[in-house]
């Protein structure tokens, strides 16, 4: 089923932090009818004109939370719209009521989905409601203005191709593939170790805070990143998901994961795409092996260091599905507001980084440490 | 991170021959404060030995660290001179005890004074909590290489409280 390795949309998981929130927010009204949505231009095909392009608002994030292998979902329908012979669209609001339905914490995840003259393409995007009726970006400017989408199509095998007519018009989704060629994938970000009984380790952010995954692909060396950098140009790249606040955590050893599942999409050919279904960061400690740290630096008791960090890091080799697609990914994520580490030694000891002193750039992560071996 | 730069003699001529003419283009011999990794170090007492930072000479230039001054910090008072003690194992004196003890202590080079290039070393002050309710402070490093003249405030604060 999986010929060539392709897609990788949607990479960045937006991880809304929503401290305050006590979940089942109130789902807010939205832009009316028949405004624009999304528009851009279409690249990468040589007829231009009559392409579907169809904007889908996924399921909110409890229900993508809860897929697994075999699941099905249905994204629901905001707007289509056919590309011109310069190949321009403009996708209008058709069905508002798909967006408020879907919307999470104010949050909607989008999927563009463009097929047609055997090429097609998909990328996903994220929107905050606000003010009771705008959408605007998680990140950077509150802007209303449209999502600006430019894409570049890829060209369907023949064997797809054959299959697509009765698919294309299909707005289904299947996620979580029963076949399970991929599963749920883990990667593990953000570790707080220590080797020291008694030092307590917290991660906090701030309220609203953001954080996200995003997915590196390379393919014949050539890099394919989700948004601007990759194989579909678009000026953003996201999805949304309510974060809980992790504070206060302690144990020896610990190490926050973050869960990313890759599954099968629709159903517009044998070719499918990808995207984390969900990303749970800090919802859980694992035991697990603190990392290598050579760079130490001595602590008394009683002392604390603080780290605020707007990257967190990725011990793991991330997550890698060579042995599936052929293709090597990387995962990192960042906070839109500060994170904020803080490492309380109730005994003296080290605070030993992996690549680096603590708090220096090249620091990736700090282990506490009953030696200055920093776990050499 | 702010940080400074100027050439020894520049203030007869404009900021932008100031910047263009001194010689010294690109990154900072001692390189940018952690820009990403900002946060605080606390530690309880009274005097302790601040090791927390280090300074590296990432160029190919020997490196003259002038002076060093403790600032932004309310009940925080640098009381002693500071020295470059080299790093031995790959582990910094941080926040201890004063007056230290410290395998490589007895090679400590008091500032003014010399970093070698592609050498990091620690940097070690007494730093003494003056007040109940102090307020973190960083440092100020003034430096010379290759006849330009800088100054660079590190990110990263350190307090000496009754209890963090």
């Amino acid at each position: 089923m999986i010929r060539r390795a392709f897609v990788i949309i949607a990479a960045a998981s937006l991880l809304a932090v929503a401290l305050a929130v006590t979940a089942s927010a109130s789902v807010p009204s939205i832009r009316a009818s028949g405004q624009i949505a999304v528009e851009g231009h279409l690249a990468g095909l040589s007829s231009m004109g009559g392409v579907r392009v169809a904007l889908y608002a996924e399921p909110p994030q409890p229900v993508m939370n809860k897929l697994r292998p075999g699941d099905h979902v249905q994204g629901r329908l905001v707007g289509v719209a056919y590309s011109s012979p310069t190949g321009a669209y403009t996708i209008r609001i058709s069905h508002p009521a798909a967006i408020s339905s879907s919307a999470f914490n104010g949050v909607v995840n989008f999927e563009i989905w463009a097929a047609g003259h055997r090429y097609w393409t998909v990328f996903g995007f994220v929107r905050k409601i606000v003010a009771g009726r705008a959408m605007v970006p998680l990140f950077g400017r509150a802007t209303t203005a449209p999502m600006q989408a430019n894409l570049t199509m890829s060209r369907l095998s023949k064997q797809d191709a054959r299959m697509s007519p009765s698919v294309l018009g299909s707005d289904c989704w299947v996620l979580a593939d029963p076949g399970g060629d991929l599963g749920p994938v883990k990667a593990k970000i953000e570790g707080l170790w220590s080797t020291i009984k008694g030092v307590h380790k917290f991660l906090s952010y701030d309220t609203d805070a953001t954080s996200s995954v995003s997915i590196g692909v390379s393919i014949d060396d050539r890099p394919w990143v989700s948004g601007k950098n990759g194989h579909t140009s678009v000026t953003e790249t996201g999805g949304g998901q309510d974060f809980p606040e992790v504070t206060g955590k302690a144990s020896v050893f610990g190490e926050t994961k973050m869960e990313e599942g890759f599954f099968k999409t629709c159903q517009i050919s044998a070719e499918f795409a990808t995207f984390p279904y969900a990303v749970d960061g800090g919802t859980y400690y694992v035991k697990t092996r603190p990392p290598k740290a050579t760079h130490c630096v001595q602590e008394l008791k009683g002392a604390k260091l603080h780290m605020n960090k707007t990257e967190s890091y990725t011990f793991s080799e991330g997550i890698d599905l060579g042995s599936t697609f052929g293709i090597n990914l990387a995962t990192t994520t960042g906070y839109s507001k500060q994170a904020m580490v803080t490492y309380a030694y109730t005994a003296k000891g080290f605070a030993c980084g992996t690549n680096g002193y603590p708090l220096r750039t090249t620091a990736r992560g700090v282990v506490a440490d009953a030696t200055n071996r920093g776990n050499r | 991170m702010r940080r400074f730069r100027h050439c020894l003699g520049g203030l007869a001529v404009g900021l932008a021959l100031l910047v263009a003419g001194c010689g010294a283009h690109g990154r900072p011999p001692l390189g940018n404060p952690a820009s990403g990794a900002s946060g605080l170090q606390c530690t309880p007492g009274k005097t302790l030995a601040d090791g927390f930072y280090t300074l590296q000479n990432s160029s190919h230039e020997t490196v003259t660290v002038t002076s060093v001054r403790l600032i932004g910090g309310v009940g925080q008072k640098m009381t002693s001179p500071a020295y470059l003690v080299p790093i031995a194992h790959t582990t910094l004196i941080g926040l201890n005890y004063w007056p230290v003890r410290w395998p490589t202590w007895k090679d400590r080079k008091r500032v003014p004074a010399t970093i070698a290039p592609r050498t990091t070393t620690n940097l070690v002050f007494a730093q003494t909590r003056t007040n109940d309710h102090p307020k973190s402070a960083t440092i100020q490093v003034n430096y010379s290489a290759g006849g330009s003249s800088y100054t660079m405030i590190e990110v990263t604060r350190v307090l000496v409280a009754v209890k963090c």
